[in-house]
C-alpha cells in the first residue's frame, strides 16, 4: 500500500541530512489540509483488527471533513495517510520515521498493539511529532516522560481498580463476594493483566483464593474449572480470548458453577462468546467503550458508523481510534496550525466534554502532563445473548441483571 | 493438590488423549503407508470442523449424525489431494514434498478465511454443557462422545487393518514398497485409498471437534504439531503407537498443568518428544515391533 524502495529511502536519508529545517517546515505549509499519519496493520496477524480501526479513523476524518473541516485552519480538511505496519515492529518504526519526514505528516496515530505502538512513540517524540496512541495499554507508554506522545486508551493497570469498584458496588447491593480466584491466559496480554490483578484485589479486601492460568487453544478446560469450583471463590476473574472464553465458560456451567464471572477487554466481549447461550448469560465483562453506552456522542457515533459501514457495530478499540483522530483535530483546530509543536501544545490544554469526541465513558476528554487522558472502563454483562453496559450507573443502558434467572 | 483434582486432571488427560488419538490416526496412516508427511492435516481437519458447523447450523444436523456427511467429503478430498498434488509430488524429494504439504496448509487457511471471515463459530446446544459425574471428577458430554467416538474409530480401523485384504495389502505396502509392486499390488491405488483414509478420518473428527471447540480458519494449527508429536512419540505409521502417544501426551499435559503452570505443561509433549527420541527413536511401539499396524 505505501511501499518505499530502498532507493527512495537513501535519497530521503541524502536529502534530510542535507537539508534537516526542511521537513518541519513542509509539516507548517499544506495549504488547505492537516495530514494525519495513521499507522495500522493491515496484512499479518493483526490484519482483521488494523482493518477495523482504519474503519474508526476514515469515519472521524469523514466526519470532520463533512462539517466544513477545521474552522481554526480557515476549514482545512483532514487528510490521512494511511500506512500497513504489516503487524511487526520494526515495520512500524521505520513506517513511522517514512510519514513524518517524507509525508510531512503533522501527527500520527496508531498502531494497535503495544508492541508496534512503543517503537513508533519513540521515534514520533525524537522527531518532535504528537503521536495519538489509540488502544496498546501498556503502562509504560506513558510514563516514560515522552512530550509528544498522548494516549486515548486505558491503561494497564488501572483495570484491577474499575473491576474492585464494580465489585464494590455489586457487595452494596447485597451480593456476597468474599474471595476471588483468576483464570489467565499464560500470553504477555493475560499475565500483564493478570500482574495488575493479583496485585490489586488483596488490597481491596479481596483475597485470591484461586490462580490458574492455561493456554491458548486447550480443548478442555473441565481441571481449570474443578479448581476454581473448589477453592469457593464467589467471583472468577478471566483474561481469555473469545476462543479459550467459550470453552471456559462451558467447562465452569457443565459443573453448575456460576460464579461472578468478569472477562476483560475487547477480546472478551466479543458477539462470538454472547453467542454462546446459556454459559455466557449473566457473566460480566470490563471493556473501554461499548456500543449500547448512554452518551449522546456515542450514540451519535454508533449510528454514523452504521451508515457508512452498513450491519456493522463498532467495538471498543474503534471508539478510542475515533476519539484519537478527533483528538488530533481538535487541537489542531485550536492552535489554529498544522505545526508539530503547536499541536502538541494545543492537545496539552484540549479539554473535550461533548461533541463527536466525547464519546469514550469518561466525563472528559483531557490529556494530563504525561499525556494520559483520565480513560475509564465500563462494566457490560450478557443479558439475553447480547452484551448491556451495567455499570458505571451514569452511563449504563440498564442495571446489572442478577447472576441466575 | 487434593485427589479429587488429580483424578479430574487424569481423567481430562485421557479424554483429551483420546481426541488427539481421533485426529493422529490419519496422519500415521499416510505415513506409513506412503511416507509421505502431510502438513495440511490439521487443515483438513479445520475443513471438517466446518462441515459440521454448516450442517449443524443450516441443515439443522446434530454433529454426530454430521460424521456420516462429512467423512465421505473428507475421503473424497483425500484422494483428490493425492491425485492433484501428492501423486506429482512423490516424485520428487522429501524436502519438496514437505514444501507442497507446508504451503497447501496456508493456502487452505488462506482460503477458509476468505470463505468464512476469521471469526469464532459455535455449536451450541443442550449437551454442550452437559455432563457425566464419575464419582467426584465430571466429563463432559462433547468431550465424552469424541472420546467414544476415538475409540470405535481406532478399533475399526484396527479391524480393518488385521482381517481384510485391503488391510493386508496397505501393510504390504508399508513394510516394502518394491516388495509389495513385484507381488503384483497397484502401488498407486493404495496410496490414493491410504491419502483418502487417513484424510477421511478427519470426517469423524471434524463435526465432534466443532462440537467440543469453536471453529475458525486456524484452528487447524493448534493440533497439529501435537499430531506429530503423538505420532513420533507413538512410532511412525503404527495405531498402537498413535493410541499410547496420544494418551501419554494428553495425561502429560494435563497432570503437568495441575503441577506446575499452563506454559510449562505446554511444552510437555516436546520434552516427552526429545526423551523418546533419545531413549527409543523407533517411537514406543514402532511398526516392526510387536504391535504392527
Amino acid at each position: 500500500m505505501t511501499g518505499i524502495t530502498r532507493r527512495d529511502a537513501l535519497l530521503l536519508g541524502g536529502a534530510a541530512m542535507a537539508a534537516p529545517g526542511l521537513f518541519s517546515f513542509g509539516a507548517s505549509a499544506q495549504g488547505g489540509t492537516l495530514k494525519i499519519g495513521v499507522l495500522v496493520p493491515l496484512t499479518g496477524t493483526h490484519a482483521s483488527d488494523g482493518a477495523r480501526m482504519l474503519k474508526a479513523h476514515q469515519l472521524a476524518a469523514k466526519m470532520i471533513n463533512d462539517t466544513g473541516g477545521l474552522k481554526g485552519l480557515g476549514g482545512a480538511k483532514v487528510e490521512l495517510v494511511v500506512s500497513d505496519i504489516q503487524s511487526k515492529p520494526e515495520v512500524s518504526r521505520s513506517e513511522a520515521e517514512r510519514l513524518i519526514s517524507r509525508e510531512g505528516v503533522s501527527a500520527l496515530t496508531g498502531a494497535w498493539a503495544s508492541s508496534s505502538t512503543i517503537p513508533a512513540a519513540q521515534v514520533a517524540d525524537r522527531n518532535r511529532t504528537p503521536f495519538m496512541v489509540t488502544s496498546a495499554v501498556t503502562d509504560a507508554i506513558t510514563e516514560q516522560g515522552l512530550k509528544y506522545v498522548f494516549r486515548t486508551a486505558v491503561k494497564a493497570k488501572w483495570f484491577g481498580q474499575y473491576v474492585a469498584d464494580f465489585m464494590d458496588d455489586m457487595k452494596k447491593k447485597g451480593m456476597a463476594i468474599d474471595k476471588v480466584a483468576l483464570a489467565t491466559e499464560d500470553g504477555p496480554a493475560g499475565q500483564s493483566v493478570h500482574a495488575n490483578y493479583a496485585s490489586v484485589m488483596p488490597g481491596r479486601g479481596y483475597p485470591v483464593v484461586a490462580d490458574e492460568t492455561f493456554r491458548t487453544g486447550s480443548p478442555d478446560f473441565s481441571t481449570v474449572a474443578t479448581k476454581l469450583r473448589t477453592s469457593g471463590a464467589d467471583a472468577v476473574l478471566s483474561v481469555a480470548y473469545a476462543d479459550d472464553s467459550t470453552v471456559l465458560l462451558r467447562a465452569l456451567a457443565s459443573q453448575s458453577y456460576r460464579p461472578l464471572y468478569i472477562g476483560f477487554g475487547g477480546a472478551h466481549v466479543n458477539q462470538t462468546v454472547a453467542a454462546s447461550g446459556k454459559p455466557a448469560e449473566r457473566t460480566f465483562g470490563v471493556v473501554e467503550w461499548a456500543p449500547d453506552l448512554r452518551k449522546p456522542a456515542s450514540e451519535a457515533f454508533v449510528k454514523a458508523f452504521a451508515e457508512s459501514y452498513p450491519g456493522e457495530v463498532p467495538l471498543s478499540n474503534q471508539a478510542q481510534a475515533f476519539a484519537a483522530t478527533y483528538a488530533l483535530a481538535l487541537a489542531a483546530d485550536a492552535a489554529a496550525s498544522t505545526d508539530r509543536n503547536k499541536i502538541r501544545d494545543a492537545l496539552r490544554t484540549l479539554r473535550i466534554k461533548d461533541g463527536p469526541a466525547s464519546l469514550l465513558p469518561a466525563p472528559e476528554l483531557y490529556f494530563d502532563e504525561q499525556g494520559q487522558a483520565p480513560a475509564t472502563c465500563v462494566i457490560v454483562q450478557v443479558i439475553d445473548g447480547k452484551f448491556v453496559t451495567v455499570w458505571p450507573d451514569a452511563v449504563a443502558a440498564r442495571p446489572p441483571a442478577p447472576l441466575q434467572g | 493438590m487434593s485427589a479429587t483434582i488429580f483424578l479430574q486432571a487424569l481423567l481430562s488427560g485421557l479424554t483429551n488423549g483420546a481426541i488427539y488419538a481421533l485426529i493422529a490416526v490419519g496422519l500415521t496412516l499416510v505415513f506409513g503407508v506412503m511416507r509421505v508427511v502431510n502438513f495440511a492435516h490439521g487443515e483438513f481437519l479445520m475443513l471438517a470442523m466446518y462441515g459440521g458447523y454448516l450442517a449443524w447450523a443450516h441443515l439443522g444436523v446434530d454433529p454426530v449424525i454430521a460424521v456420516a456427511l462429512v467423512v465421505p467429503v473428507l475421503l473424497a478430498l483425500g484422494v483428490g489431494l493425492f491425485e492433484s498434488l501428492i501423486r506429482p509430488a512423490m516424485k520428487v524429494p522429501e524436502i519438496n514434498q514437505m514444501a507442497v504439504t507446508l504451503g497447501l496448509s496456508l493456502l487452505l487457511q488462506y482460503l477458509a478465511l476468505m470463505a468464512f471471515k476469521a471469526d469464532n463459530l459455535l455449536i451450541v446446544q443442550d449437551r454442550s454443557t452437559a455432563s457425566v459425574w464419575i464419582g467426584p471428577v465430571l466429563l463432559q458430554m462433547p468431550h465424552a462422545i469424541a472420546a467414544g467416538a476415538a475409540a470405535v474409530l481406532l478399533l475399526g480401523l484396527y479391524l480393518i487393518m488385521r482381517k481384510t485384504d485391503f488391510g493386508l495389502i496397505m501393510r504390504a505396502v508399508s513394510q516394502s514398497h518394491d516388495g509389495a509392486a513385484l507381488s503384483g499390488i497397484d502401488i498407486g491405488r493404495t496410496y490414493r485409498w491410504a491419502m483418502g483414509i487417513g484424510v477421511g478420518t478427519l470426517g469423524v473428527a471434524g463435526p465432534l471437534m466443532a462440537s467440543v471447540l469453536y471453529v475458525n480458519p486456524h484452528i487447524g494449527t493448534l493440533f497439529t504439531l501435537k499430531a506429530f508429536v503423538i505420532v513420533i512419540v507413538g512410532g511412525m505409521g503404527s495405531f498402537g503407537g498413535v493410541l499410547l502417544g496420544a494418551l501419554l501426551v494428553g495425561v502429560a499435559e494435563s497432570v503437568a498443568g495441575v503441577l506446575t503452570t499452563a506454559s510449562v505443561a505446554a511444552a510437555v509433549p516436546f520434552a516427552l518428544l526429545i526423551l523418546v527420541m533419545l531413549v527409543r527413536p523407533e517411537g514406543l511401539l514402532p511398526v516392526g515391533g510387536g504391535a504392527r499396524a
